[in-house]
């Protein structure tokens, strides 16, 4: 009979592709539009994420998240280094600056200086220049996050950083960042230079914990030790996205439209999927007059249901994944489709089945088999 | 028992039934007794509203009688429970609906073959079971057909093939030809009482069609919810012999 089920349920072709449409549509609305939520946040944290060697960060305690910097005393790195279970330390410099562009117009940039010979923190993707000449005089790597508008700098580009001369020997294009200021990378000493004057100039310390340690063990030592803000890079990358999270609203306006898809789904399916169930009420009274157990009727409603459910969400999600496939310029879209996100859409697509299965079902149950006599 | 009791395949005694409630109350059958016999077409003929599909209803144990008790082949239907009634209808009543409740999205196989898929019989049994029914009935090659591409006459004949095709010791029919026209009634009615109608079996048909009277052995008049009289049908020569042709005389 459960073939029977979904012969009954495949044969209606209008109603059946509406069904897997409308499920179909609140998958792909849920998980598209996750993906962009969860690529935005990502975002957020890009440069911390873009650091994958360091295992903890090291801060000012009063930190809360990367954009966030106040600057901790030079010699915080040589404390750090003396941390039982650290392996290496390097210090980074992070701070905003003002560059002049050939255009003769202003832009703000994100100033990264790194140590000269770990050049920890540097970028690794280059598309021209030499990226080796980092040491020379005034040296500095320009990366214009595939942001248009700064693609004018190019490797030779001879240009002012808070009335400083420097000179781009190297372009880069990492990820774009959520702030969007296109990066400036140099030499920890020669950031200094570019950097407006305070007393504390160090904004982080990288550091790798020996193995066989663990990052949030060490991270906690580090704190007890030198009195420093000390968090391993998934705590802090996530520190980072929830002060995003709760700061901005980017969480409850993609949140609303992801409700937004979750309904649809909900009010499509179920909808429809309850009008088929209304539609064929003399058909199930007249298989339950010929004998058809309750059972077995509660089964063929939900299996019904269960292969809409399946096929709506394969559907949904593979739409989402062209999606994602198809963005030319993947700087611009910030798209992240997770495997947590998928599961989200297949458990919202199985409370959609369940709820418009359940109903059905009653409504099923409900049916008097007398009813094929009228 | 005697001869008369093993013959006996529906005893319906003091049957009562009403619908609604107070001053809309309406007492539909008011205390109805009736037998049908194994090997015979039992005819409940009556004007719209005396109560007939409602009798046949309580028979097949979709409704259940305020008063009275219903017999059917010694087993007693108004005391079962619903799952009972459910499993007996499964495995002794076929029916024949007045608008034939054919699944439109099935193929003509599939909806003549759903008594045996609910009986849990394997698909490809069911099938083979089913054609060989519908050969019978007239529709040869029309298996993998929709319903809708078929005369009503057809559909009847696939309603009858569905009926049949799980060998029901009970046929209930109720008004097999009000959607046809006469000849294509007539030829239904035959098709009834050649496959339907064994020794140890029985059809009863509601139906308020003078033309089909002569398909019956016996036409019960129902008249305000009791059955005013039971007389033998107008049968003619040519019906007599299909009688005999169906119990392979």
């Amino acid at each position: 009979m459960y073939r029977i089920a979904l012969r009954m349920l495949m044969g209606d072709t209008t109603k059946y592709i509406a069904l897997v449409f409308g499920l179909a549509f609140s998958t792909m609305l849920i998980v598209q539009q996750g993906s962009v939520f969860t690529g935005l946040m990502g975002r957020t944290a890009a440069k911390i994420d873009s650091i994958p060697q360091a295992d903890i960060w090291v801060m000012d305690p009063a930190t809360r998240y990367f954009d966030e910097r106040k600057p901790i005393e030079d010699t915080a790195v040589l404390r750090v280094r003396g941390v039982p279970g650290v392996e290496w330390a390097e210090r980074v410099f992070f701070g905003m600056g003002t560059a002049r562009l050939p255009d003769k117009t202003f832009a703000s940039v994100l100033i990264v200086g790194v140590d000269r010979h770990s050049q920890l923190g540097l970028a690794d993707r280059f598309e021209a220049g030499r990226p080796e000449a980092i040491t020379e005089p005034d040296a500095i790597f320009w990366d214009h996050l595939n942001l248009p508008i700064y693609q004018q700098v190019k490797a030779g580009t001879t240009m002012e950083i808070n009335d400083r001369r420097a000179k781009v020997v190297a372009i880069a294009s990492s990820p774009r960042t959520i702030m969007s200021n296109p990066t400036v990378y140099t030499t920890y000493e020669r950031a200094l230079d570019f950097a407006p004057g305070e007393r504390k100039r160090l904004t982080y310390v990288l550091a790798k914990v020996k193995p066989g340690f663990d990052p949030q063990q060490v991270a906690a030592e580090i704190r007890r030790v030198t009195g420093l803000g000390a968090k391993s890079s998934p705590e802090f990358f996530w520190d980072t996205v929830k002060f995003f999270l709760k700061s901005t609203g980017i969480g409850i306006n993609f949140g609303l439209t992801v409700l937004l898809g979750f309904i649809v789904g909900v009010a499509v399916a179920g909808q429809t999927f309850y009008t088929f169930i209304v539609e064929n009420t003399k058909n199930f009274a007249a298989l339950k007059a010929m004998g058809l157990s309750n059972w077995t009727l509660t089964g063929m409603v939900l299996l019904q249901a269960a292969v809409v459910g399946v096929l709506g969400w394969g559907l949904g999600t593979g739409a989402a994944t062209l999606f994602g496939l198809n963005i030319t310029d993947r700087s611009v879209v910030a798209y992240h489709m997770t495997p947590q996100l998928m599961a989200a859409s297949f458990a919202a697509n199985v409370f959609t089945v369940l709820l418009a299965g359940g109903v059905s079902v009653r409504r099923v149950l409900g049916i008097e088999p007398a009813i094929v006599f009228r | 028992m005697d001869s008369q009791t093993n013959k006996a395949a529906l005893q319906i005694r003091g049957v009562r039934k009403s619908f609604g409630e107070g001053a809309a109350r309406m007492e539909v059958l008011r205390g109805v007794d009736l037998e049908a016999e194994t090997g015979e077409i039992l005819l409940l003929v009556g004007p719209s509203g005396c109560g007939k599909t409602t009798l046949l209803t309580i028979v097949a144990g979709l409704l259940d009688a305020e008063e009275g008790s219903v017999t059917l082949w010694n087993q007693r239907i108004d005391r079962m429970k619903r799952e009972e009634k459910t499993a007996f209808r499964r495995e002794n009543i076929g029916f024949v609906f007045q608008q034939f409740n054919l699944v439109p999205t099935l193929t003509v196989l599939e909806n003549a073959s759903v008594p045996l898929l609910i009986r849990g019989l394997p698909r490809k049994q069911a099938f083979e079971r089913t054609a060989a029914m519908l050969d019978r009935v007239g529709l040869k090659g029309r298996y993998e057909d929709r319903p809708s591409k078929l005369s009503g006459g057809q559909q009847q004949r696939i309603a009858i093939a569905r009926a049949l095709v799980g060998e029901p010791r009970l046929l209930i029919c109720d008004e097999p030809t009000a959607s046809l026209d006469g000849e294509t009634g007539a030829k239904v009615m035959e098709i009834i009482r050649l496959n339907a109608l064994k020794e140890d079996r029985c059809v009863i048909v509601v139906t308020h069609d003078s033309r089909v009277f002569k398909f019956g052995d016996r036409i019960a008049n129902v008249r305000d919810g009791v059955i005013e009289s039971v007389v033998p049908a107008p049968q003619t020569s040519s019906v007599r012999s299909l009688s005999l042709v169906a119990q392979g005389q």
